[in-house]
């Protein structure tokens, strides 16, 4: 039956080409449809993870205010003495409590409040790493203002960030970096998490200890006081960012201190201590709201807002909708877009080969007339029959497959420009002297189990497309379909 | 031994009665043609016989066991083969492919039914030559041939042809009717065909007139029933 099957598919070239053309066009537009529309969620996908989704709830802080007693005069009558320094009177900070945090973090999408601190710090027992691409910045000029003690202290810097979800951040979020060795630090587990290759260039491992101490002039900006502090090393990490230096570097080395390199991840309380903060002269008041979509930013909102907080001095900031708007526009566009077609490919397309399949079988009437005269069976015939059609479609449907391929990588790449500028304007992570590139371009990727689906979709509406004009046939009398035979 | 006993046959409820309580037997070993004016249902008759109709009433039976119970796809694989007018073969094959198709489908495949094609396509003249080219690329009396080679090349005792000479020429057409002879008289098969040509009615052994939905035997095979 087989050989009879190819026999009659190689001998009817015209019927067999008209066939094939249609569901290699019909194939091919929507094989590229779903291609595009995959390659565009993911995309999107991908950028929702990068960018992430968050809230941050801040407290307020008030200015410090000065009463004045009625008859008090500011006039030439007032001494030196006299002369209060507005820095030095007390602001009213309306603080994160870890009620709040607490209430939160029981909300749905809610993956986690995280508190942050970041600074500039010395090492003493090792030394920063100066790996970058682009402008060297040892060859730069130095225009920032910085006076000439602080570029001395943040040449050989490092980044110190302090928080209480490390795996929240956008590096970890985003697995640009990944831990190798040990843990994440927190407060069950205080230290230090480094770079690889700090801890390659310093011969540091988990268990050793890295000094490091706030510079002078952040400590004095931030009215601490600088103190050493000897960090267990706890954890390991490889990044795959990269530091380009740009030819508008203005720090000089001290941008070194901003390399992804360099970057020390400390738990909250460890980067607490080191900055020299105590629970007298600060209290933290913001944290940021992860939340597991964008899409649930709103809803998330509105349940923060119920709960029983003093909204009079607190405010709830959505950190992601505007970045969410910008980028995901145009990756939305392509993939509506996309989905348009494979709809339309697959409505209009399931049609036309309905149409085409059964014209082409009723020509069968004279085979399916012969077959019967020679006695085959009416399952054996229906059987050859959809294996005519079969063979055609699956041979038409993987070529239109393959080419589906190229047609959406040519079309990806003429999309992708104008989406990657975009996303080059909200990528997150961008250094004013030196930036870390996220990757982010549309890939295209077959999806073997879309076209496995469109596949079964096409096999099923030529089922029905070759069954129901072939059983109506065959419902007729033998001698009948013998006489529409002749 | 294929019999008609009382076969009556109309196409519809409201319709007239084409044939009406025919009996008849064919035999192997016997050449047998039925000829009536047009329309008098001899194709009716020939489809009847094959199964490929059943009978309004009364039975057609092989060797004593009614087509009902047999079933019309059993009977053409094994029994029963058909040549057409219009030879009814599949134009896109070769001779050999048609003939190794109805082998296949009466249940004998594999290299044996090449051959054994080869052989029977052989026997009735076709050449080495044409037995690999499609068949429309043949003339009417080569494909008349392969048709007939296709028949019997099945292994079916019971061959019905219907008008197998109506598109032929007198030299083709004898040709044919000498075939016909040979499977006969060499292979004992019965041949059943519904002609109206003189030529082929002349070389039969027996005749039936269908008249008025009647068989009648003709000829001299009548004179001696009537005897």
């Amino acid at each position: 039956m087989l050989k009879r099957v190819f026999l009659n598919v190689i001998q009817k070239p015209f019927q067999t080409c008209v066939l094939f053309f249609m569901v290699f066009l019909i194939g091919i537009i929507g094989c590229s449809g779903v291609t595009l529309y995959f390659a565009a969620d993911s995309t999107r996908q991908e950028t929702l993870r990068q960018l992430g989704a968050q809230l941050m709830l801040s407290g307020h802080t008030e200015a410090p205010t000065i009463e004045w007693t009625v008859g008090e005069s500011l006039g030439s009558g007032i001494s030196e003495d006299t002369v209060i320094n507005i820095d030095d009177l007390p602001s009213k900070t309306y603080p994160v409590t870890e009620e709040m945090i607490q209430q939160i973090e029981a909300l749905p999408h809610v993956q986690g409040c995280e508190m942050y601190l970041s600074t500039v710090v010395q090492p003493y027992n090792c030394q920063n790493v100066k790996k970058y691409s682009g402008y060297n910045p040892e060859e730069q000029n130095q225009t920032a203002t910085f006076s000439e003690e602080e570029i001395t202290q943040e040449k050989g810097a490092l980044t110190l960030v302090g928080s209480t979800r490390i795996d929240l951040l956008d590096e970890f979020r985003r697995g640009q970096n990944v831990l190798t060795e040990g843990s994440l630090p927190s407060a069950d587990n205080p230290g230090v998490l480094i770079s690889e290759e700090l801890a390659a260039q310093n011969g540091l491992s988990v268990g050793d200890s890295i000094e490091i101490a706030i510079t002078q002039p952040r400590a004095q900006a931030l009215h601490t006081q600088s103190k050493r502090q000897s960090l267990p090393v706890v954890g390991i990490y490889h990044t795959s960012l990269y530091f380009e230096v740009l030819e508008t570097n203005s720090c000089g080395e001290a941008i070194f201190a901003a390399s992804p390199y360099n970057a020390v991840f400390a738990d909250y309380g460890s980067a607490f201590t080191t900055i020299g903060y105590t629970e007298e002269t600060y209290t933290p008041s913001s944290t940021t709201v992860y939340v597991n979509s964008p899409t649930q930013l709103d809803s998330v909102a509105e349940q923060i807002k119920a709960i029983p907080i003093d909204w009079e001095h607190y405010t709830l900031f959505n950190m992601t909708q505007g970045i969410y708007e910008d980028s995901g526009a145009q990756l939305e566009s392509i993939s509506t877009t996309a989905l348009r077609i494979v709809l339309f490919s697959l409505i209009a397309g399931g049609i036309l080969l309905v149409l085409a399949v059964s014209i082409w079988n009723k020509s069968n009437t004279y085979e399916t007339g012969l077959l019967i005269a020679l006695g085959e069976s009416k399952p054996r015939i229906l059987l050859s029959q959809l294996l005519k059609v079969a063979l055609i479609v699956l041979c038409a449907f993987a070529a239109a497959c393959i080419c589906s391929y190229f047609l959406t990588t040519f079309l990806a790449q003429n999309l992708e420009p104008e989406f990657i500028s975009q996303s080059a304007e909200t990528s997150v992570g961008a250094f004013e002297d030196g930036k870390m590139a996220i990757a982010q371009h549309l890939y295209i990727q077959p999806r073997p189990q879309a076209f496995l689906w469109m596949a079964g979709l096409g096999l099923l509406l030529i089922l029905l497309a070759v069954s129901i004009p072939a059983t109506i046939v065959m419902r007729l009398r033998p001698r009948s379909i013998l006489d529409k035979a002749e | 031994m294929l019999s008609m006993q009382k076969v009556s046959f109309r196409y519809g409820k409201n319709t007239d009665y084409v044939l009406s309580g025919v009996d008849a037997d064919f035999v192997p070993g016997k050449f047998y043609t039925v000829f009536g004016p047009s329309g008098s249902g001899k194709t009716t008759c020939l489809s009847l016989l094959g199964g490929l109709d059943t009978p309004t009433a009364g039975e057609v039976l092989l060797d004593g066991i009614s087509l009902r119970q047999i079933g019309g796809e059993e009977l053409r694989r094994k029994h029963v083969s058909y040549i057409f007018q219009n030879y009814m073969l599949f134009p896109y094959m070769s001779a050999v492919q048609n003939v190794v198709t109805a082998i296949e489908i009466s249940g004998k495949g594999g290299r044996e039914a090449k051959q054994e094609a080869e052989k029977v396509l052989l026997s009735l003249g076709i050449e080495e030559k044409d037995m690999y080219r499609k068949v429309r690329k043949l003339s009417g009396g080569q494909q008349q041939r392969v048709a007939i080679a296709r028949s019997v090349a099945t292994g079916s005792r019971y061959i019905l042809a219907d008008e197998p000479t109506g598109n032929l020429d007198k030299k083709n057409a004898q040709m044919i009717i000498d075939i016909f002879l040979r499977l006969v008289r060499e292979q004992e098969k019965c041949l059943v065909v519904v002609t109206h040509s003189q030529q082929v009615r002349d070389a039969s052994d027996i005749r039936y007139e269908l008249t008025d939905g009647q068989l009648s035997l003709w000829g001299e095979a009548a004179e001696y029933a009537e005897f």
